[in-house]
């Protein structure tokens, strides 16, 4: 069963994460090894294993980027260990841009650095989208490559993450 | 009896079907047990109507193991033997504690595990918490009337692995059986959210005595999902009471090292100190002994404090970070743990979360009876409970790589149980073994994780470099503990892993522990049965003697009446040797002899009720 299946989904990008997270509880419900703590130890490892898949699918169909990696994996293409790097050097660039001001960012620039915080999730909002679009249309190169940049992307929100953290706590 | 035991129908299953099962809160100052009894959830008793045990293990002369209250004297008088806050050493190295100012002697045990040197030996964490958990066995035994089904015992949400294990070995050496390992946090908020209905975001301030927790979760038609958890394991009220010893030194200027006895005490006053400040402005702090009369006021207990408290907040802020949500979408805040009783925490975490806290219910309490909520639920008693609780690791789980660096495998704050499996490749042709490193942790470096158990991988069938792929499944079950298999892909060759856990007993260990503690368990059983009998003589020559005052020359004759005066000198000499069945059999003779005496006695006192009264009034 793959993890759209276990939560009765058809395969798709956008799903409805309501619904997701009320079939999540309710199969955590029967499955969970807190309703087998008196049974025999098989059914107790069979509880175990099938209440991890459970989470492991919840895990990845609510986070969009991981989602959107399965999708990829469901077509054949696995994206998470390739060691293949981006082609696009227009993005690149911009990319190296991006962390050198995150870099140079010191404590006066709040209102730059919120303004940045913004634009990160709008970038990452358009890539989603992109991303449907391409998967639709059967692209799947250039679907992958949106999932790609995607990922560079998020590092960059922890990173900008990590120095609010540093400079206003 | 029977007649008397009437329960609401649908509070009650059938008594055949009923388990015993209790919610143990094994902290790090005191220690409770409570149960599920007639539908509603309460802190059990002991015999002197007292709910908390005070977490003290004294190792008296000859072996005598004395817990709470009893061992509590002993904390001026022999401190070295009397060992307090032992939850702090658990699943400790002794490297961890070599800077900690504890009045203890402290050694490595081989697997570098800490130990304290006591009269009876060395003496580790886990064992010294199974003794609690024993008093605590006991206590549930004679207040449900049998032997416990199971437990639920709780653990700060932040304990690592090995202090998990720690305390599901300790339960192990206490003969009970776990059912689940409970995060503090998540207890108290089963305790609320049950009470009250409510559901949305609940964030869960947890300040005990040695370690501070912070849980947010989201409750949802029963279910409460734990979505972030932070804080830090050394860090509690024992921290507050340091702080201000360290004031106290300071303001009298005491410069000569002083002694274990003289640190023990100075705690203990400005622990009370502390207390009182909850209640008043300003509080005396006097020690004869060091000449020591001050004034400690609320305002600099505040600022000697509030850096800890601001410690604190920090972690919230992390959390709620954590969980992704908004700060102002939280609807409760629970206060949980001694620690929330100061002012300053109340009036310092109801500011950050711009909200009253919520204190209903006793913040020493409420994790115990969360945790028997979930025993009840979790042992079979409620089979329509909608009741589920979804919990997270704490801490990151991840592997050394290349140079001294950690890859994380697991993020904290992922639901478990949980899963992720991991490739290696072996890097030099033929090679066979390979060494893995477990740590947990959030920092980059080896150094500043905990080292966790390192497995050795062999047999891996020899092939050229890069060709063996060797799977590691990393597997967290639902008490937040780890396991680890392997399986070499290509050859399908299970390889054969040798755990090494780096700061824990091994099962070896515990299986000695086991065999010694039931050793004393059986002469902890004796000495019961004794004082059991010599209770009973007591109660015996009481009520005897009670009843010959008032009637004994009336009813009896002189014969009959040395008889048992002769018989009753008998009984409480018999009493005072440690001999169990001449005791019994010496009550035994007394109560025949005083058979006929009893029967006299009914009939004298039914006389007495109906004389001079008609028929009608009977």
């Amino acid at each position: 069963m793959n993890y759209f299946e276990i939560f009765s989904l058809v395969p798709s990008f956008s799903i409805d994460l309501v619904l997701l997270g009320n079939t999540y509880r309710n199969l955590q419900k029967q499955y969970h090894p807190d309703k087998y703590v008196m049974s025999c130890a098989s059914k107790r490892l069979v509880a175990m294993q099938k209440s991890t898949e459970i989470n492991d699918a919840y895990q990845t169909l609510k986070n969009n980027c991981l989602r959107a990696q399965y999708l990829l994996l469901l077509s054949g293409m696995d994206i998470e260990l390739e060691q293949r790097t981006l082609q696009d050097t227009d993005f690149l660039i911009q990319q190296m841009l991006w962390r050198e001001k995150v870099e140079q960012f010191r404590v006066e620039d709040e209102d730059e650095i919120t303004d940045f915080s913004t634009m990160i999730v709008q970038q990452i909002a358009n890539l989603e989208n992109e991303f449907e679009m391409k998967r639709q249309q059967n692209a799947l190169e250039e679907s992958a490559e949106c999932v790609r940049k995607l990922k560079f992307m998020l590092k960059l929100q922890i990173e900008l993450d990590q120095l609010e953290e540093k400079l206003f706590d | 009896m029977a007649l008397l035991h009437i329960a609401e129908p649908d509070k009650s299953v059938a008594p055949h079907q009923h388990k015993r099962a209790a919610g143990i809160d094994l902290g790090t100052t005191n220690s409770l047990v409570a149960s599920v009894r007639s539908g509603s959830a309460g802190i059990l008793l002991d015999q002197n109507g007292q709910d908390m045990l005070p977490s003290i293990v004294h190792y008296a002369e000859h072996g005598q193991v004395l817990v709470g209250r009893d061992a509590q004297p002993f904390l001026d008088t022999d401190p070295l033997n009397t060992l307090v806050s032992v939850k702090r050493l658990m699943g400790k190295a002794f490297d961890d504690l070599k800077n900690a100012s504890l009045p203890y002697e402290l050694s490595a045990h081989e697997s570098g595990l800490v130990q304290i040197k006591t009269r009876i030996g060395s003496v580790n964490a886990v064992q010294a918490s199974s003794e609690i958990l024993k008093k605590l066995k006991a206590r549930a035994f004679d207040s449900l009337g049998g032997e416990l089904s199971g437990v639920v015992i709780t653990v700060p949400a932040y304990f690592d692995d090995a202090q998990r294990q720690g305390t599901k070995d300790a339960a192990r050496i206490a003969g009970l059986h776990v059912l689940r390992l409970l995060n503090e946090p998540t207890a108290a908020a089963i305790a609320y959210g049950l009470d009250s209905g409510k559901k949305g975001l609940i964030a869960v301030y947890d300040l005990g005595g040695g370690t501070f927790d912070i849980s947010i979760l989201r409750l949802q038609k029963g279910v409460f999902e734990v979505l972030a958890t932070g804080g830090n394991a050394a860090l509690g009220g024992d921290d507050f009471d340091a702080v201000i010893v360290q004031w106290i030194i300071e303001q009298s200027g005491i410069t000569h090292t002083l002694s274990f006895v003289e640190q023990q005490q100075l705690r203990q006053i400005a622990c009370l100190a502390k207390q009182k400040l909850s209640g008043q402005k300003t509080a005396n702090i006097v020690h004869q002994g060091l000449k020591i009369t001050l004034n400690l006021s609320r305002e600099i207990l505040n600022e000697l404090i509030s850096v800890l408290i601001g410690k604190t907040l920090r972690a919230c802020k992390r959390a709620v970070k954590d969980a992704q949500i908004n700060l102002l979408d939280i609807v409760e805040v629970v206060m949980v743990g001694g620690s929330t009783r100061i002012p300053l925490v109340r009036d310092k975490v109801s500011a950050y979360f711009q909200q009253e806290v919520l204190t209903s219910i006793d913040p020493d309490k409420v994790v115990a009876i969360g945790a028997a909520i979930q025993a009840d639920i979790l042992v079979g008693n409620k089979p329509d409970s909608e009741m589920l609780l979804l919990d997270v690791l704490p801490l990151s789980l991840g592997l050394e790589t290349m140079g001294g660096l950690v890859e994380k495998v697991i993020p904290r704050n992922s639901t478990i149980p949980v899963a992720r499996a991991q490739e290696f490749t072996t890097f030099k042709d033929g090679q066979t073994a390979m060494l893995i490193h477990v740590l947990q942790g959030e920092r980059e470096q080896v150094k500043d994780c905990r080292s966790l158990a390192r497995f050795e991988l062999t047999n891996i069938p020899p092939m050229a470099a890069g060709a063996a792929h060797i799977r590691v499944t990393f597997q967290v079950d639902a008490d937040g503990l780890l396991s680890v298999t392997a399986m070499e892909k290509s050859s399908s060759v299970q390889a054969k892993i040798e755990v090494k856990p780096s700061y824990g007993l091994s099962d070896n260990e515990v299986m000695q522990m086991l065999q010694a503690s039931q050793t004393f368990a059986e002469q902890d059983m004796a000495t019961r049965m004794l004082v059991e009998q010599q209770v009973e003589v007591r109660r015996v020559l009481e009520n005897l003697n009670a009843a010959l005052q008032k009637d004994g020359v009336k009813l009896l004759s002189e014969k009959a009446y040395d008889a048992i005066k002769i018989s009753m000198k008998n009984l409480s000499n018999i009493a005072l040797k440690n001999d169990v069945k001449a005791i019994k059999n010496a009550l035994k003779s007394i109560d025949k002899l005083t058979e006929h005496y009893a029967s006299l006695r009914m009939d004298a006192s039914i006389k007495q009720a109906l004389t001079g009264k008609s028929v009608d009034e009977i």
